[in-house]
């Protein structure tokens, strides 16, 4: 989306370029020919120029601030587009502008498309010659502090497009009537050039909508808290009353994955949460534990006096103990329990935080003398120094995969770097701040100030701890003035998720006993639903890479789910489940209409119902407004979803006449809509300063009631066949699990124990758990 | 052709500042070209900043800006004579930052935070990171502010000097030139 549209404007910004004294020159000059084929070759001459110029700008720029990337770079590019787009809109004045013509005598010495595709390489530039709009500069900036050649490219085809459109439109007419007509207009009347340029200031906000809608959120989420611990989809971090564990279900391919609700929050009894390989490990006091975070089962208990870190993998528990005399490292064996010490210092000198991928631990050695950071193999034994300086302090490492990431302070500047493990040159600084120290002018009172030392100013936050997973890194941010909190950023490194395996395939066996309620398990490489029995037992029913958002036939014989390459229905007795025709592998949320035979589900943001084959394809919601969530009345003659409108999500219910009520009215967000039996009530999920809470309210509106209170977010309510309870996805045990209320009040409990994430709770029509 | 740097050594020797400086850009300017003298013109030598320092070699690279140093070359605070270390961040004895008071800075966790390098600004900063062999050789002493001050010289053998123009002998031995200034505030009034 933002790739589009910065080429759009950079598109706009290289039409206003016709205005300039060099453009109308060069319409002039190619027009002159007499030759159509010369004329043809050169404007094609001029194209290349053009573009090749234009990208060199824009890549080139891009370049060179991925070189020297700076953090707050989306808040700078925002800032810089909705500058430049107010001043293209009132006509300011183009400052800077480059007063520089393309020469003229090349048209005399050298053949017309030479001639031309060198002019168009001089026009493609942008700043070596007039741009009479100042989208170009605003646009260099954001091409140079974004620094992604990815978008730099595309600045450089739009801008060196733009600047061809006219040439080649112009130069073939340029000596006919018809053509002179329109060069005079251009010429004669300035509210062409104004409207475009009104045009590229548009476009201009535009990315700084763009910007803001994806950039900014992708590259800096602050959380509060400290001391990050991150692997795919999942990052823990510390806060005062506890650590806390997010789930990305989305990156994690759950069950809600569409859903509006983000990431789930799930606290930990204790301090120091480190994630690695699917374990977690905090600390209470002195003991330890160990859990595998698919079903948190234990696998250790330790009490370990004295250790303030952990890290954790597949195979070791690393801490570290910190005592009056000095440091100390230790990795224990996850499997025989055995110590090994990787890493002891004596006091000034300290040790830092540990990270631990599978056998390899990374920390820092902090001394007044130099700066390390040190990898351990831990299966081996051996050690190797990974960075050193002996100007610079290297501190709080992170390793994950083949990459490291760690915090670089200099008296200049604060530098989070990431790179290849034992690659150093191939290091990239992914935030940068100032020192946190106040440098002097480099000069006394009354002397010259003609120093080259450098004076950057002073960052009251300190660049402190740091995790890494693929696609993101995240950094500690810790003010040591001021009354700001410490607070965990994330930096998007853009990285894809992990491929799943097992393709299209889905497995589905028959359950033993009729099932009460299915809901979904999502662990990294599969998805699999479950089927809790009337009595309590749970059994594996169906699998594949992607299984989501089960829904029952109105009569309980089937179910609809939303499959690897779309929606799918089975009747859970053994056979090979149907796909309905024309799926798309993104369609989600199947909700069985009570008449039967159609279903209504969700794609690209649009509420569509479709038959079981395939048929009577409709949208049902504008596409202009994102909805999802669908969920019959039971008596089939209304239809309730989650839509946002003015950036809020709301409950929304539409009649079979297509007449659409909003429900809820609250400044909160609200999402995934269940009906009561009777019809009379919907259930829904909210979003509180607390967390996410189920509610309850009549279907028209009016005051809703909140049935479930406690740590941790409560999401995706599902109303009982029999009207008494409300299945719903919990993470207050540290996992996403399903829980179950009383409608009329009462306690709250788990109801289910498969491993994974657990969510969409769906229950079968006409039964009830015991 | 008289060497250019004892030259202009014999002249700071007898002369106030300013009025060297005019004199120098002259001499300079009658002594045969070449890049020294280049950057040595009258209306640009006046890049001296710091009381006592009376050519034009720049400062030493140093973690609070101002090049001052203890005896041992190891970087204080210009302004009160702190210990820095390379951040630039005051520190205790043992090298662990400390605020304003003297108490030691502490992470979210309420442990001191770690130390960072503290190496000597000429014989180890300025050498690693101009990858240069550097040396503290000679020295001279100045009154500045009511104080004696000494000027040290950063010396090494590149052609060079910070300023990326020609380096001069300045108080550098055995064949050296000096590459960036420090200065070492005594307590000696004067």
């Amino acid at each position: 989306m933002l790739t589009i549209v910065l080429g759009a404007a950079a598109f706009v910004a290289g039409l206003a370029g016709a205005w300039s004294p060099c453009g109308f020159s060069v319409v002039e000059t190619i027009g002159a020919c007499r030759l159509p084929m010369l004329r043809a070759a050169s404007c094609v001459a001029f194209t290349a120029g053009a573009l090749a110029g234009a990208i060199a700008t824009f890549a080139g720029l891009s370049a060179l601030g991925g070189v020297v990337a700076v953090g707050p770079a989306v808040a700078a590019a925002v800032a810089v587009s909705l500058l430049a787009a107010a001043a293209e809109a009132c006509g300011v004045r183009i400052v800077p502008q480059v007063r520089r013509q393309v020469p003229e005598s090349w048209r005399r010495r050298l053949p017309l498309p030479a001639a031309a595709g060198a002019y168009g390489v001089l026009l493609g530039l942008g700043f070596v010659t007039f741009v009479l709009t100042l989208a170009f500069w605003a646009l260099a900036v954001v091409a140079l502090v974004l620094g992604q050649v990815r978008l730099g490219l595309a600045l450089g085809v739009g801008f060196g497009l733009g600047r061809a459109v006219p040439i080649l439109f112009l130069a073939p007419l340029a000596s006919q009537a018809r053509g002179r007509e329109l060069l005079d207009a251009m010429a004669m009347r300035p509210l062409m050039l104004r409207g475009l340029r009104a045009l590229a200031g548009a476009g201009l906000a535009a990315c700084a909508g763009a910007l803001l809608a994806g950039g900014a959120s992708a590259a800096f989420t602050p959380i509060e808290g400290t001391d990050p611990s991150a692997e795919f989809g999942v990052l823990a971090w510390d806060r005062p009353g506890g650590s806390i564990l997010r789930y990305s279900i989305g990156a994690l391919g759950g069950a809600a994955a569409a859903h509006h609700t983000g990431p789930l929050h799930a606290p930990l009894p204790g301090r120091n949460a480190a994630v690695g390989d699917g374990l977690v490990a905090w600390r209470v006091g002195t003991v330890v534990r160990v859990v595998d975070r698919r079903g948190f089962t234990p696998l250790l208990e330790a009490s370990l006096p004295g250790a303030d870190e952990l890290a954790v993998s597949t195979r070791w528990l690393v801490y570290r103990v910190t005592a009056t005399g000095g440091d100390r490292l230790v990795a224990r064996s996850l499997f025989t329990g055995r110590e090994q010490t990787i890493g002891s210092v004596e006091a000034p000198t300290r040790l830092g935080r540990p990270s631990v991928r599978v056998d390899l631990a990374v920390f820092h050695i902090a001394s007044t003398r130099a700066s390390r950071i040190v990898a351990v193999d831990l299966a081996r034994g051996t050690r190797r120094v990974l960075r050193s300086s002996r100007t610079d302090q290297l501190t709080n490492p992170s390793v994950d995969g083949g990459n490291l990431v760690y915090v670089r302070a200099s008296a200049t500047a604060q530098k989070l770097v990431r790179g290849p493990l034992y690659r150093p040159s191939g290091d990239r600084v992914l935030l940068r701040a100032p020192p946190t120290a106040r440098r002097d002018s480099g000069y006394e009172p009354g002397y010259s100030h003609h120093t080259r030392t450098e004076r950057p100013g002073r960052s009251n936050a300190l660049f402190w701890t740091t995790a890494l997973a693929p696609g993101s890194a995240y950094l500690t941010l810790y003010p040591l003035r001021g009354s700001g909190s410490v607070h965990v950023v994330s930096v998007s490194l853009g990285a894809k998720r992990p491929p799943r395996p097992g393709g299209k395939q889905i497995s589905v066996s028959a359950p033993s006993v009729p099932p009460v309620l299915l809901y979904t398990g999502s662990n990294p490489s599969l998805d699999v639903l479950f089927a809790l029995g009337a009595g309590g037992t749970e059994e594996v029913v169906a699998s594949a890479s992607r299984l989501e958002d089960p829904a029952w036939s109105p009569d309980g014989t089937r179910v609809a789910f939303a499959g690897p390459d779309g929606l799918y229905v089975s009747a859970l007795d053994g056979t090979a489940p149907v796909r309905i025709p024309r799926g798309r592998s993104a369609d989600a949320d199947p909700s069985w209409s009570p008449a039967g035979g159609t279903i209504a589900f969700v794609r690209s943001g649009s509420i569509y119902s479709v038959g079981e084959n395939g048929s009577g394809l409709r949208r049902l919601t504008s596409p202009a407004v994102r909805s999802q969530e669908p969920a019959w009345s039971p008596d089939g003659a209304r239809l309730a979803y989650a839509s946002r409108r003015r950036g809020n999500w709301d409950i929304y219910v539409v009649d079979a006449a297509g007449r659409e009520r909003r429900i809820t009215r609250t400044q909160a967000a609200e999402g995934y809509p269940s009906w009561s039996p009777d019809g009379t009530r919907l259930a829904f999920d909210r979003r509180t300063k607390n967390g996410w809470r189920i509610f309850v309210g009549p279907w028209g509106g009016g005051s809703a009631t909140r049935l479930t209170s406690g740590p941790g977010d409560d999401i995706h309510p599902a109303w009982s066949p029999d009207g008494a309870h409300i299945a719903f996805t919990a993470t207050r045990d540290g996992r996403p699990r399903i829980w179950r209320v009383p409608v009329a009040g009462g306690r709250a409990g788990a109801i289910a124990r498969a491993p994974g994430i657990e969510d969409a709770a769906a229950w079968r029509p006409a039964s009830g758990l015991r | 052709m008289p060497d250019r740097g004892h030259l202009l050594e014999t002249v700071a020797g007898s002369t106030s500042r300013r009025g060297f400086l005019a004199r120098a850009g002259r001499l300079l300017a009658l002594a045969a070209g070449g890049a020294a003298a280049a950057s040595l013109r009258p209306e640009e030598a006046d890049a001296f900043h710091f009381c006592g320092h009376i050519y034009t070699t720049d400062s030493c690279p140093h973690p609070t800006g101002l090049p001052r140093v203890d005896a041992h070359g190891f970087a204080l605070r210009a302004r009160d004579g702190a210990p820095v270390d390379n951040l630039g961040r005051p520190v205790d004895q043992q090298g662990f930052p400390v605020d304003g008071s003297g108490r030691r800075l502490r992470d979210p966790e309420g442990r001191p935070l770690p130390p960072a390098p503290r190496t000597r600004v000429c014989r180890e900063q300025v050498s690693e990171r101009y990858d240069l062999r550097t040396y503290v050789d000679g020295s001279w002493y100045r009154c500045c502010g009511g104080r004696v001050r000494k000027i040290v010289d950063c010396c090494s053998y590149s052609p060079t000097r910070i300023n990326g123009d020609a380096s001069l002998p300045g108080y550098c031995y055995r064949g050296r030139h000096v590459f960036c200034v420090l200065y070492y505030d005594t307590k000696v009034p004067c």
